[in-house]
């Protein structure tokens, strides 16, 4: 094995156990914040047997102020991904026309290899 | 405990939880794309400067500055501070290696105007990168919020070079690792 390729090892190695510690620090919060949540529903079980799941959802509806927020963050997510869909559609649909023109100038035009729509290549997702 | 503050407690968490799962889901896929836009763009300006017959399709300079544009476009995903400190120590180096930076800087050969030009895409280039490096990890972006008014405070005290040095020094790094891709 080449000097290279031991510290091509050394970093995929590195890199993998970076990635691990990230991906367990975002999932670990994910579940951290459950659990507390739980947790809070857990405290009321035995001293205040109204609290279900349907009271929760009675009180959310009830109270607008409580409710209005998340309507608003709802239907932002839903615009930001009907746009973000109309802008790779409007990506592709420029992209064969803009490579055929600069081909006509540049013949050896090299490419970022991304997809049509200027997305990750799969071949390149480590 | 009341069930109105259970609630609340629960909407809380409910809220952090989907923050989480923003930073690290769809704020990714957004600067991913808004720097590859810069990055386009950028190769976009220096093809039309080649196109007007300011340097060769075929130069050692243009192949290599739109090569390097290819490269932080095809990996943008994927590059992390982690990446480049580790990349920059665990690979030799070996005593011809050249970064992109030193090749046309000291290039006598070019044109004033056109190492100019050269220089400049590939530090829009580099400056998108550290971009992309700072916006994707919440810890660095919570770094600099709290740097930012530090900086600000200390360059009210000591004078407005202190902000500049300051700047320079912490790009300054990011700067000589990408400038090496």
């Amino acid at each position: 094995m080449s000097e290279e390729d031991r510290a091509a090892e050394r970093f995929f190695v590195i890199t993998k156990i970076f990635s691990l510690i990230e991906k367990a620090l975002k999932y670990g919060s994910i579940i951290a914040c459950s659990y507390i949540g739980y947790l809070t529903i857990g405290e009321l079980a035995g001293r205040e047997t109204d609290a279900t799941l349907a009271l929760f959802l009675d009180l959310a509806t009830k109270e607008k102020k409580t409710l209005l927020p998340w309507v608003l963050v709802l239907a932002c997510a839903i615009w930001a991904y009907v746009e973000r869909d109309l802008r790779l559609r409007k990506i592709a649909y420029f992209h064969d026309q803009n490579k055929k023109l600069e081909k006509i100038l540049d013949d050896k035009r090299s490419s970022s290899n991304l997809t049509k729509n200027g997305l990750t290549n799969p071949k390149d997702k480590l | 405990m009341t069930i109105e503050t259970a609630f609340y407690t629960v909407e809380f968490w409910f809220s952090v939880a989907l923050l989480i799962i923003f930073l690290y889901g769809p704020w990714q896929k957004f600067i991913e794309s808004a720097v590859r836009q810069k990055l386009f763009k950028a190769r976009d300006d220096l093809f039309v400067y080649a196109a007007e017959g300011n340097i060769s399709f075929d130069s050692e300079h243009y192949l290599r500055v739109r090569g390097s544009l290819n490269k932080f476009i095809r990996f943008a995903h994927a590059m992390t501070w982690v990446d480049i400190v580790v990349g920059r120590n665990v690979f030799p180096k070996s005593e011809s290696e050249t970064g992109l930076n030193s090749l046309l800087i000291g290039d006598e050969t070019l044109e004033c105007s056109v190492r100019d030009n050269l220089n400049n895409t590939i530090a829009l280039g580099i400056s998108a990168m550290i971009l992309l490096i700072v916006f994707r990890s919440p810890f660095l972006m919570l770094a600099s919020v709290c740097l930012i008014p530090i900086m600000k405070f200390v360059s009210f005290l000591n004078g407005k070079d202190y902000q500049a040095k300051s700047k320079k020094f912490v790009g300054g790094f990011l700067y000589s690792e990408l400038s090496h891709i």
